[in-house]
């Protein structure tokens, strides 16, 4: 064989490796839904809530609210005046949340959501919190009369509310009156609940530490660590399945990192958990403009975590329609929850009563800041999934 | 062109290439259909169609397929493919929608798709007798194969992403496929201006994905030497394309 020749042949065979490697790449990249970000059955839900007829309108809008590690936990009995908001807890995120708090607050902002559409279709809805008692997994039952329709600011950003996971504008504080109009959105409907802000750089600088603080100690703790991951979806037809948990594509990461971590194996269990606390303390923490903290009466009580949940969404509503980013942290609560669960010394417990003015209780924190990036939607099951008979 | 040479352009086994065309339309037919109820029914019978939650690309993919195999059983029927490359292009036609379809469309696969794998078998088998042609010939149009494989995965890609870019996607392979086609009948400056002007927008547009950028770049890469005018003549001094 001539010199020429070889080299031609070496250049033929190096091509065709090359050629068969970008194939198994484009795949991968395929299977994976790296440029379908958003797109497939598990995202249809945020452009079809509001179809169908009657009632299911409603419950469209109540799946676009947030829960904890995005199990949403709910499901809904639909009458013909009538909604009725169960608590499903077969997903719950076991020693994550040990009492069930995250849980009723998830509950309470979806029913806050199933509210403002009700408003919004021509209903005026009457609420009852824990019709059967207070350990019921009956949430809460919405009587419906007709009204004419009010459209409300807040209905009108359900479908565009995100968590929003990326850094915020590093130095740039969020208004007083702000902060202010968040706060007055606590009102009659949900009375025990209050919104505390940490805005200073002080006040911020502690509830930062313990923040990260938290997440070490959840990701150091087995249990906690396992619920965390049980949620965490990395598989692109699991998630297209399932339609629910935490997704690389809301993770908040830059485009390319994203990417990645969807093109190469799955992390474990520890490697997640480390991505975690980097992200914590890196971003998440160092570009908080300020913190807020749903403070309640009596956090274990479920009517007052519904109604804290109900203010947590409109907050949330608020931002979305103004402007800025919010970001549910719930690593001190979860933590001070674990240390009474386990009988553990009450480092986060203490650090959470010293942040919160007497009288008054954590029950779910937040960040908010000026955002950089817009956020990826997260999965939902629709509204036909979580309707029981 | 001799008799001699025209009689080893032909199929070795007539009639076997004949079943194996046959084989091949009633597969293909069989995949359309499949192809139809997943459109259509899909939804309800996910059992049947792998499990697939997006039934309605899983359709448009399998009607696709099925219409390549379609061609290339066709191309066999009516006697168009009669040399040794168009023998082998169309066992890949047959071969490659068959086994492909057997990975992701389910049930509603089995029966086509072991009808067209049967088909693309034997139109292979029949080739056995002529792979010193077929192996001169694809050294000869190696970097021209490499360059199709690499615009089809743009096409594919293009047709999963979202927007603007998977229509770039899209558009930017089949113009590749469309200049290799006409690769001795375009100017030849416009060669590369045109392979780069189909790989970059998606490339660009979907940078941080790896996969695209990494495949545009092989794109424009091997398009080039592909894209350069051959001259046709073969090793054994007969030209191509001029049997009558």
């Amino acid at each position: 064989m001539s010199r020429g020749r070889f080299l031609r042949q070496v250049g033929l065979g190096a091509g065709t490796i090359a050629v068969v490697g970008a194939g198994a790449l484009g795949y991968r990249a395929y299977d994976q839904g790296v440029l379908a970000v958003g797109d497939g059955p598990a995202y249809a839900a945020w452009s079809r809530w509001d179809a169908g007829r009657r009632l299911l309108p409603l419950v469209g809008a109540a799946t676009l609210a947030p829960s904890p590690h995005n199990a949403q936990a709910w499901l809904f009995g639909v009458g013909s005046d009538r909604i009725d908001v169960f608590a499903d807890t077969a997903r719950n995120t076991g020693a994550i949340d040990p009492f069930r708090r995250e849980m009723y607050v998830g509950l309470g902002a979806a029913l806050e959501n199933l509210v403002l559409a009700a408003r919004a279709g021509g209903y005026t809805p009457n609420v009852e919190l824990m019709p059967a008692g207070g350990e019921s997994t009956h949430a809460a039952r919405v009587s419906l009369t007709r009204a004419s329709a009010r459209r409300s600011a807040l209905y009108a950003k359900i479908p565009e509310r995100r968590s929003n996971r990326y850094p915020y504008v590093e130095g740039k504080a969020v208004p007083a009156r702000a902060l202010a109009a968040m706060a007055a959105l606590a009102g009659a409907e949900t009375p025990d609940t209050r919104l505390v802000w940490f805005s200073e750089p002080a006040a911020r600088g502690r509830v930062s530490e313990l923040l990260v603080a938290a997440t070490e100690a959840i990701i150091g703790d087995p249990d906690q660590s396992a619920s965390d991951f049980a949620w965490f979806r990395q598989d692109w037809d699991a998630l297209q399945r399932q339609r629910d948990g935490i997704t690389v594509d809301a993770a908040g990461l830059p485009d390319l990192t994203a990417a990645l971590a969807k093109l190469l194996p799955a992390q474990s269990e520890s490697a997640t958990g480390e991505a975690w606390l980097k992200a914590t303390r890196e971003r998440h923490t160092k570009t908080a403009a300020a913190y807020g903290v749903v403070a309640v009466r009596d956090a274990a009580d479920n009517t007052q975590r519904l109604q804290g949940g109900r203010l947590l969404e409109r907050v949330h509503l608020w931002t979305t329609g103004n402007g800025l980013a919010l970001h549910h942290m719930n690593q001190l609560t979860e933590r001070a929850d674990r240390e009474v669960q386990l009988g553990l010394e009450p480092r986060f417990g203490d650090g959470l009563a010293d942040l919160m003015p007497s009288g008054w209780q954590a029950l779910a924190t937040f960040r908010i800041g000026f955002p950089t990036e817009t956020p990826n939607r997260s999965p939902r099951r629709p509204a036909e999934a979580v309707i029981t008979r | 062109m001799s008799t001699a040479a025209v009689e080893t352009r032909r199929p070795s086994r007539p009639h076997l290439v004949r079943v194996a065309a046959w084989l091949g339309v009633v597969g293909a037919t069989l995949g359309l259909i499949a192809g139809l109820v997943e459109l259509t029914a899909g939804a309800e019978i996910r059992s049947w169609v792998g499990d697939k939650n997006d039934t309605t690309r899983l359709g448009l993919a399998t009607i696709l397929l099925a219409l390549i195999a379609l061609t290339a059983a066709l191309a066999l029927l009516t006697g168009r493919a009669v040399s040794p490359q168009r023998r082998l292009a169309v066992a890949a036609g047959l071969l490659v929608p068959g086994l492909i379809c057997f990975t992701t469309v389910g049930r509603l696969w089995y029966l086509p798709g072991v009808l067209l794998v049967g088909a693309g078998v034997l139109v292979a088998a029949d080739l056995r007798r002529e792979t010193h042609t077929l192996a001169a010939s694809l050294e000869r149009n190696w970097t021209v194969l490499l360059t199709a494989t690499l615009a089809v995965f743009y096409v594919f890609l293009g047709a999963t992403a979202l927007g603007l870019a998977g229509a770039l996607g899209v558009a930017g392979g089949l113009l590749v496929l469309a200049l290799l086609v006409a690769r001795d009948r375009r100017p030849a400056k416009l060669a590369v201006p045109l392979l780069l002007l189909a790989a970059i927008p998606f490339a660009a547009l979907t940078w941080w994905s790896v996969a695209t950028p990494l495949i545009g770049i092989l794109l424009i890469a091997i398009g080039i030497s592909a894209l350069k005018r051959q001259p046709r003549s073969t090793p054994t001094g007969t030209v191509e394309g001029t049997t009558s």
